[in-house]
């Protein structure tokens, strides 16, 4: 198990994360909450089943749009952002 | 990126998948172990992925010895952090042109002439975004590394668990609601936790050693609630009876834990309303009749930022019916399982099941079944590579000899014990009476609860045209949350059997995938 720290920004803001961590116990460990508006009522969602069977956490990494952040690692230098509107047309 | 040919393809590394590679790649099949996750284990045996993890106090069972000597055993190769979305029965030998390979090479490829490739599975990173083995996703952290996006093989075994099982009530969405598994997940594999004021509630076993985990984590568990009259006391004294003392001993080791952080725990309550802005602040929990109904006038408001609840599993049948797998019905749950035989054979040749699939029964039972379907797929690869069959060797399993009678000796055992588990967590009915008319039922399409019983109103008689009129079901989890509640409230508002209404069925795909993905793969492949 590795220990280094990963620098990582969501929605511009700076965090950090531990090595072998997912994008979404990264930002519960930051307080973080919510990621996700929906596109219906554009309600707050966050990290609901945990295990990648929800699809609530959906998250925007780097150029990737709505992937799950329950599953996904953080990488140094990530841009995470909050995923709205998913299946929206822009 | 390329599709690889082996004997066996084993489709989830929980206690089943791992025990049905290791008998199978025992009895000299070759077999690819197809996991979401990272590490094997599972769910249940979730390995820490981080280092703020491997220090959290280890609480419930851990997966034992035999199954962890799994890793860089001959024979096996784990394709980890990747799922199937496509599972395609024939087409053996269609794969000319489209880079397919033997994935161990050398000596291993001895034999595979006579053996024909009578299953696809194509894969895709478990993260979602982009095609396997892919770079391009979500940096580098959506690759799995592992460059095969498919797998050919002559059997499958099905070992793909559960998914838990959830109910509406209002505010369930708020952010800071979550699951039991989640929990279970954030601690054991991240060394996190979603609050510090959290409450537990649902049914089944699952509750306890979450809840403990988390007190034993530091935080404040204002509460663990079971709907059913279940106690710690229960769970011990039906393990004591069963003679499963280590079962026993875990419960007693629960009920330690609770005492230690004084944590209430309750039979008969249930978390009925979630409140909040933005996250939740506040639930309801309330006294619960013998059906889950709220006893009037018990409901009281608690102060917490986290809200896990869950009410058992639900066997994950996406594959098993993508590859035609007959169910076996669940009586009394909005759930179904896959039939199996005695030797964990399906109804489809060459497909085996082992596990919460074939009916949720628990890590013991289902590392049991794994042995057996492992064994029974080795045998069905042999009939046409017979040479390479190691018919005198035996199963092996902690590294001493296990032969088929003890093993079937001591699944009846574990079953009995999980039957007794499962009669002291029925399913009731009694929460349709937590959701308002605009409480959320279907979390992907925001579908408000009302517009079932208003589609039942004009005439929708089974879950299919609630579907239809709905659209609950028809979003990215494709009804893996809402189905069984959708399924119950279909049968309460028709008048008609569970069985009657049918359920939200898995159609292809069998997870979200981009357009890319599809459209990406060897048109030599897909038909």
């Amino acid at each position: 198990v590795r220990t280094e720290t990963l620098a990582f920004t969501f929605d511009g803001r700076p965090m950090t994360a531990e090595a072998g961590q997912t994008v979404g116990a990264a930002l519960l460990a930051a307080g973080v909450r919510s990621w996700r508006r929906t596109r219906g009522g554009e309600r707050p969602r966050g990290l609901f089943c945990g295990i990648g069977a929800c699809f609530d956490c959906l998250v925007d990494v780097n150029e990737v749009r709505a992937v799950r952040a329950c599953l996904v690692l953080v990488s140094e230098g990530d841009e995470v952002r909050t995923s709205a509107s998913v299946g929206v047309d822009q | 990126v390329s599709t690889l040919k082996a004997d066996v393809a084993v489709v989830g590394a929980g206690p089943a998948g791992m025990a049905a590679a290791r008998a199978a790649a025992d009895l000299g099949a070759q077999v690819v172990l197809i996991d979401a996750g990272r590490s094997m284990g599972g769910q249940i045996y979730r390995q820490p992925a981080t280092a703020g993890a491997a220090a959290v106090t280890p609480v419930g069972p851990k997966m034992p010895q035999r199954l962890r000597q799994l890793e860089g055993q001959a024979g096996v190769r784990h394709l980890p952090g990747v799922v199937v979305w496509q599972a395609i029965r024939g087409a053996g030998g269609e794969l000319q042109g489209s880079g397919a390979h033997g994935g161990f090479g050398g000596g291993g490829a001895d034999g595979r002439g006579g053996a024909q490739g009578e299953f696809q599975l194509w894969l895709t990173p478990a993260g979602g975004g982009g095609a396997a083995g892919s770079d391009g996703a979500a940096g580098s952290s959506v690759a799995t590394g592992t460059g095969v996006d498919g797998v050919m093989v002559t059997a499958v075994v099905v070992a793909t668990g559960a998914n838990e099982v959830v109910v509406p009530f209002p505010g369930w969405e708020l952010p800071g609601v979550s699951t039991v598994g989640a929990a279970q997940a954030l601690l054991k594999g991240q060394g996190v936790t979603a609050g510090r004021r959290v409450l537990v509630a649902g049914s089944g076993p699952l509750l306890l050693p979450a809840a403990a985990g988390l007190a034993e984590a530091g935080v404040r568990v204002v509460g663990v609630l079971e709907a059913n009259p279940v106690t710690v006391g229960t769970l011990t004294a039906a393990a004591r009876a069963a003679l499963f003392t280590r079962k026993a001993r875990e419960a007693a080791g629960y009920a330690r834990i609770f005492g230690r952080h004084r944590v209430p725990v309750k039979a008969g309550y249930a978390v009925v309303a979630a409140h909040g802005e933005g996250r939740v602040t506040e639930a309801t929990v309330s006294r619960v009749d013998r059906d889950w109904r709220p006893v009037p006038g018990t409901g009281r408001r608690l102060a917490v930022d986290a809200v896990h609840a869950s009410f058992g599993f639900s066997p994950a049948l996406e594959l098993p019916r993508a590859l035609g797998c007959a169910d076996r019905p669940q009586p009394g749950r909005p759930v179904a399982a896959v039939w199996c035989d005695d030797d964990q054979a399906t109804s489809v040749p060459g497909v085996f099941a082992a596990g919460e699939a074939t009916g949720v029964a628990g890590a013991d039972v289902a590392e049991l079944e794994g042995y057996l379907a492992g064994w029974a797929s080795a045998r069905y690869v042999a009939k046409s590579r017979p040479a390479t069959f190691h018919r005198g060797k035996g199963l092996r399993a902690g590294g001493g000899e296990l032969d088929l009678s003890r093993l079937r000796a001591a699944l009846t055992r574990a079953r009995r014990f999980a039957r007794g588990l499962d009669g002291l967590y029925p399913w009731r009915s009694g929460w349709l009476d937590w959701p308002e008319a605009d409480t959320i039922a279907c979390r992907c399409e925001e579908v408000p609860w009302a517009a079932i019983g208003a589609a039942v109103a004009a005439g929708a008689r089974d879950v299919r045209a609630v579907k239809g009129v709905t659209r609950c079901g028809m979003g990215y989890c494709q009804g893996r949350m809402c189905g069984p509640a959708v399924q119950q409230a279909v049968a309460a508002a028709t008048g008609r059997g569970l069985a009657a209404v049918g359920d939200l069925s898995s159609r292809p795909v069998l997870t979200p995938v981009p357009l890319g993905t599809i459209a990406g793969r060897d048109q030599s492949v897909g038909r």
